[in-house]
């Protein structure tokens, strides 16, 4: 066996354990997903016997999914702008300012809330944003609310939630982006001239496109398919499409419908990336990156 | 690089610095979780809890039911275990019947011999072909429980074979805080008033959504007006502060003084009246819902006869007058004759004083009418 065939091989078998997780963790289930969403049986214990797409019909006619597709969607897309205006400045600062031999510190404070429970975290903001809780009594205090206000149960409280469970993991993205870019190029921008929001432009923004980019995946996807905070916190108005998805699995056990709207879910959020990714490399190039 | 290195060491230092504090927590745990129950989040992963003397005995039963809920209390498994010469199991099943479900199909059947569950969820059970009929004749206190659930449709199959055994009992009824609202409350009606706008607490649950709003307009709970309720729930989402889906969400809110009136369970009443919250229950006049948690055998059941047996027990007057009378978490007995012989102030805890109201009306529905009124509830709370 020549060397080429023997390297190839070598290849191919390196990478068969992990394309079979893959395959068995990540692809055969989204196609179960698919064929599910077109079965007409409850999946429990009976054998698929027939198909059919009124599941599909419900997501297109009934107003209830495009509605509450719509609500996740903004508020994924507010969660994830204010994600990235927190995050920017804050890698920035960790990458680029603080003393090198502080940073790894500082990271370690950005990771600590990944140590915590997700629901512990979303409780202890809620004990925060109730009338007599420390965030509004501080607002209170600044004259800024009226004794007694409270914003929970409201879809403030529900993005203040989501924007503490998820800044940190922008901050991460954009750090791992922010830290590689040359701090002599900057120096020479300023050199020749360029402001601060000229260098930002065409130096920073396009060097930490990738970084902004899986902050952006990593924060809107989750965020657009997250339903306990909106359903503990969201108040009466609070129902995201997460919700609904798990309505189906927790409470009726209607899985065919419950595989339907995950598919018309993912398939959303799915294309909405394609298009965030393609725009992001347009404005790359407009801006003079790669 | 260098940078790079430094970080990745961080991050696993962190991993197995986690590792270790979460090992150590279990260590630290597991002399207590012999003789108590299983963490929920275990619990919900469908993993069980072995008794002390696990093995030991000729006999065996596997109970799957929710952590703290009676039946693993010292005078059920325990006396039941020494009683009958058997090891009990304990398999919790989470805290939705989705998650029982799915514990009961990813392995528990032929594994689990008895379940309990709520009547709405029986019918889909028996739908599922998940049940086997219980020998009735063996459970001897049968004919003493409470006629309107015994002899209620929501626990026998179309030809009356009896599939589950009402247990424990109670409401979905009307509860305020006495220190904020002056008046009394006897009235849906008074909840609706928009008196209360920005204080209610409304329960996020199809079935009890819908028949709420229908005792409140007087429809017939069973087949109301559809349009009525859409425009009463229409009305209740614009006056309540939040739904609440769990009793921790509704103490919760309670307790902030975020909420003051709203929809809610006699346990989460009880359990606030035991903290020295100022919470009064009510049945309005218009009625209120009623629910029976039952016991069901399932399909493969290993152990079919120590399955009735465990009926037999938990519904003898023994056990009721037990479940009813434990200081640390009453629950109200099906047991007519248990019921008889409770003091006012047992009555009183459990919020049945002086009587138990004859307009509850029972938690109970088709699987068409199920799916309506999923997608109807979820078009309230999608309009905005």
């Amino acid at each position: 066996m020549d060397i080429k065939k023997r390297e190839s091989l070598r290849s191919w078998l390196l990478i068969t354990p992990s394309s079979l997780l893959l395959a068995s963790l990540g692809i055969i289930p989204l196609l179960m997903l698919a064929v599910f969403s077109l079965c007409d049986t409850t999946l429990t214990l009976d054998a698929i016997t027939s198909f059919t797409t009124a599941h599909w019909r419900n997501i297109l006619f009934e107003p209830t999914f495009g509605a509450l597709m719509l609500k996740s969607l903004r508020i994924a897309a507010i969660v994830t702008l204010a994600c990235i205006v927190i995050a920017y400045p804050t890698a920035w600062g960790i990458a680029k300012v603080v003393n090198p031999k502080r940073r790894s510190s500082l990271l370690m404070l950005t990771i600590i809330p990944f140590f915590t429970s997700q629901l512990l975290l979303m409780y202890t903001i809620m004990v925060m944003l109730t009338g007599n809780g420390i965030i509004m009594s501080g607002l209170t205090f600044l004259g800024l609310a009226q004794p007694g206000d409270s914003i929970l149960y409201s879809a403030k409280a529900v993005i203040i939630i989501l924007i503490y469970e998820d800044f940190s993991m922008m901050i991460l993205c954009l750090y791992s982006s922010l830290e590689k870019i040359d701090t002599s190029v900057i120096e020479a921008s300023h050199t020749l001239g360029a402001g601060k929001m000229r260098t930002f432009l065409y130096i920073i923004l396009p060097q930490s496109m990738p970084g902004l980019l899986s902050g952006i995946f990593l924060v809107f996807i989750p965020v657009a398919g997250s339903f306990a905070e909106s359903t503990r916190a969201g108040g009466t108005s609070g129902m995201m499409i997460g919700a609904l998805i798990n309505s189906q699995y927790t409470n009726v056990f209607n899985m065919g419908y419950g595989a339907a709207l995950s598919c018309a879910f993912l398939t959303i959020v799915l294309v909405l990336m394609w298009l965030i990714s393609l725009t992001s490399r347009y404005v790359n190039k407009a801006l003079g990156g790669e | 690089m260098k940078q790079h290195m430094r970080l990745l060491a961080l991050l696993l230092a962190l991993v197995m610095l986690t590792a270790c504090l979460s090992a150590c927590g279990k260590k630290a745990e597991a002399p207590a979780a012999a003789g108590a129950a299983a963490e929920p989040a275990e619990a919900a992963s469908g993993d069980t809890q072995e008794p002390a003397k696990a093995g030991s005995r000729p006999n065996k039963l596997v109970i799957m039911n929710s952590k703290q809920y009676v039946s693993d209390f010292p005078f059920a498994a325990g006396e039941f275990g020494e009683k009958y010469n058997c090891d009990v199991e304990h398999v919790y099943g989470g805290g939705s019947m989705g998650e029982y479900l799915m514990s009961i199909l990813s392995g528990g059947l032929g594994k689990v011999d008895v379940v309990n569950i709520n009547p709405i969820y029986v019918q889909q059970f028996l739908n599922e072909g998940l049940l086997q009929e219980i020998d009735i004749s063996r459970v001897k206190s049968y004919e003493d429980i409470m006629p309107m659930f015994r002899d209620h449709k929501a626990f026998r199959d179309a030809d009356g074979n009896i599939y589950a055994v009402p247990w424990v009992w109670g409401s979905t009824s009307l509860a305020y805080n006495s220190e904020v609202i002056d008046e009394e409350i006897t009235s849906w009606k008074q909840m609706w008033s928009g008196d209360y706008a920005g204080q209610i607490a409304y329960f996020d649950d199809y079935f009890s959504a819908i028949v709420t709003a229908a005792l409140y307009l007087g429809e017939d709970p069973s087949n109301p007006d559809m349009a009525k309720v859409e425009a009463a729930l229409l009305d209740m989402q614009e006056q309540a502060k939040t739904y609440w889906s769990s009793y921790d969400d509704w103490m919760k809110a309670f307790k902030s003084r975020e909420i003051t009136i709203g929809n809610v369970w006699t346990g989460a009443v009880t359990n606030l009246q035991q903290q020295g919250e100022p919470i009064v229950y009510v049945y309005p006049e218009e009625g209120a819902i009623g629910w029976a948690d039952s016991w069901v055998i399932l399909k493969d059941a290993p152990n079919y006869d120590m399955a009735v047996e465990w009926i037999n027990y938990a519904t003898s007057e023994y056990f009721q007058n037990c479940m009813a009378t434990y200081s640390e978490q009453r629950n109200t007995p099906t047991n007519t004759k248990v019921l008889d012989a409770l003091s006012d102030a047992d009555k009183q805890a459990l919020l049945i004083f002086p009587a138990i109201p004859d307009n509850l009306f029972l938690q109970y529905q088709t699987a068409e009418q199920e799916t309506e009124w999923v997608a109807f509830w979820d078009r309230i709370k999608a309009t905005q």
